[in-house]
């Protein structure tokens, strides 16, 4: 089959299964892409400037667009189910110089949580739908990865860690060295130091203790502007919360151990509450029972649906492109060198997009360069 | 003579850094000729038969060096790592200057007196980004290396925004949040009410000959190149 006629047929599919087709142009303004992926896009983007001298470029994704789409036309709708197929352009980092024209076909399911009757309603169903689309194309062997930001969210939240520490390292989850490094960190103990506040007043204000309220004053009393962006208040309030929560050296040890302890966890999903069971008994961990109940209804709910013997589940496992935030899933053929399919869903997307209500959303595409190799 | 047997190499044309080469020249005895004034963009040197001198801008030097039309260049490393993708594969650096020194580093406004180092920006800008559905600017003509280091530094809730000119003025009149700029002695920036982040050294740049790697080199080219280094080495 060729790459057009895999086009076509799954874009027909997903119509037959209920989904609406977008139609989307190919150009688009840069922007959108840099505000929702973030800079790390802009390497891969094929971008230039056109006549008004605004950037443009031809489209590194389709769930942004799609998404903005739906936007555009959101009225009082929250919720829709929408389809789209064809190419989106990346370039990749190697200096052969194939650049590359992909080709997704993909559905992207949006709703709000208040709608549904178990929590998982959505991630099943897109699961669901994405081991069907396999099945038509008439591909019966295949390996499904799972892993879920929130689940690593629920563990990270538990730990007596400082918030913005906990941020942290959930928002870097995804950029492996990053990570490390802040693992690293939290491994020497982690803290501000007070003698470089202390030199920090002096040296601006002339007194070396300042109370909140009297840094606030003393920071509203300077030319407004020179504050840039941020308000006195703001500012005065971090500097204060830095000397807050330090973690001594031995918390941050036990700490980091016991995360790298429970980003190993891997294996079947239908065994893997069995897992969590077992690494909470040995790590004498005692706030995780509500974590795993959750886990075991998943479970549940995916055997239901789905064939669960070839499903696994990794803590360790997710996707490099910013905007998800919950269950993510890729789809690999019987030999694991092609990644046929991959999803997950994303909650904040839309919002950032100007959504006018707290919208949900799964998706997934598939890669259809790879489906046409082992077709 | 036989103009592809000429060794190519483009000067700076104006400026500081054409001030400080000719300082340079001038201590080492190489007299540029120029066929008819000053103002000619294109001569010789006495006593070289087979080398071309262009005249040009930095930045034009930078791009010839990647597209390989002259053999040798005179530019700074900042423009070199900011304008040329994988740099190492097409230009080498020949020899190092100590003039043309410059540093490009990340400013933030001075009274943000929570914000010291990288990781406070990466907090920062996060913050930022949860509170107004939108992702700190960083004003720059440096949007290559500010995203390579950002990146390293774990920085990502952040977009730069090009600036052309004036860069120190962006965080204060509604262009960006903070800055990359590059500074000699870091007194413009102290002057707008902006302070460099104690890790925030993106990159240490000076002049340098640099020599094209794309550009056609036979026998004849490389002996008067190194004669040329020689010379001013």
């Amino acid at each position: 089959m060729s790459l057009q006629e895999i086009n076509i047929l799954l874009k027909n599919y997903f119509i037959e299964c209920g989904f609406n087709y977008v139609e989307l142009p190919l150009v688009y303004d840069s922007d959108i892409f840099y505000e929702t992926s973030g800079e790390e896009i802009r390497k891969k983007m094929f971008s230039f400037i056109d006549e008004t001298g605004k950037e443009k470029c031809l489209r590194p994704d389709l769930t942004v667009p799609t998404c903005q789409s739906f936007i555009k036309n959101q009225s009082d709708n929250d919720s829709a189910k929408l389809c789209y197929s064809g190419p989106i352009f990346r370039s990749s980092d190697s200096l052969e110089e194939h650049s590359l024209e992909l080709n997704q076909s993909g559905v992207e399911i949006i709703f709000s949580e208040n709608s549904l009757k178990n929590r998982f309603d959505k991630d099943v169903e897109a699961l669901k739908l994405a081991t069907n689309t396999l099945d038509n194309l008439n591909i019966s062997k295949y390996k499904i990865k799972i892993g879920s930001l929130m689940f690593f969210h629920t563990f990270i939240y538990y730990l007596e860690l400082p918030i913005r520490w906990k941020q942290r390292l959930l928002k870097h989850f995804f950029r492996r060295s990053y990570f490390e490094s802040l693992l690293e960190r939290i491994n020497r103990g982690v803290g501000y130091d007070d003698q470089k506040k202390k030199v920090i007043m002096e040296e601006k204000f002339g007194s070396d203790n300042l109370e909140n309220q009297t840094l606030i004053e003393v920071l509203q009393g300077k030319e407004v502007v020179n504050l840039g962006s941020r308000s006195a208040e703001e500012i005065a309030e971090r500097f204060s919360q830095k000397s807050e929560n330090i973690v001594s050296q031995d918390d941050g040890r036990r700490i980091v151990k016991l995360i790298r302890n429970f980003l190993r966890l891997n294996g079947q999903l239908s065994k893997f509450p069995e897992l969590l069971k077992k690494f909470t008994i040995d790590s004498k961990v005692n706030f995780f029972d509500e974590a795993i109940q959750i886990m075991e209804e998943f479970v549940d709910m995916v055997s239901s649906k789905i064939d669960s013997t070839n499903i696994y589940f990794n803590n360790d496992f997710g996707h490099s492109i910013e905007f998800y935030d919950g269950i993510m899933f890729e789809i690999f053929d019987s030999s694991g060198k092609h990644k046929l399919l991959s999803g997950g869903r994303y909650d904040q997307l839309l919002k950032s997009l100007g959504s006018n209500k707290e919208l949900s959303a799964i998706g997934f595409a598939t890669n259809n360069n790879e489906i046409e190799k082992i077709l | 003579m036989n103009y592809k047997d000429e060794l190519r190499i483009a000067l700076p044309s104006k400026g500081r850094l054409r001030e400080d080469m000719d300082k340079l020249f001038f201590e080492k005895g190489v007299t540029f000729n120029n066929s008819s004034s000053d103002r000619n963009y294109i001569g010789s040197i006495d006593g070289f038969s087979n080398v071309l001198i262009y005249f040009l801008s930095a930045k034009e030097i930078t791009n010839r060096l990647e597209e390989g039309s002259i053999h040798l260049g005179l530019t700074g490393d900042d423009l070199i790592r900011e304008k040329i993708n994988n740099f190492d594969m097409k230009v080498s650096k020949e020899l190092e200057f100590t003039f043309g020194r410059a540093r490009l580093v990340v400013a933030v406004p001075d009274l943000w007196i929570d914000v010291v180092t990288m990781a406070d920006l990466e907090e920062v800008s996060n913050i930022h980004r949860i509170k107004y559905s939108r992702r700190l600017r960083v004003a720059t003509k440096y949007t290559h290396l500010t995203n390579q280091f950002f990146s390293k530094c774990g920085v990502v809730d952040y977009r730069t925004v090009v600036s052309h000119g004036s860069t120190e003025s962006a965080p204060f009149n509604g262009f960006s949040e903070i800055i990359t700029d590059i500074t000699s002695t870091g007194e413009t920036l102290k002057a707008n009410n902006l302070r460099v982040l104690d890790d925030g050294l993106i990159l240490e740049s000076s002049a340098n000959i640099f020599k094209s790697l794309t550009a056609d080199w036979n026998k004849s080219h490389e002996d008067n190149c190194q004669e040329f280094l020689n010379k001013i080495a």
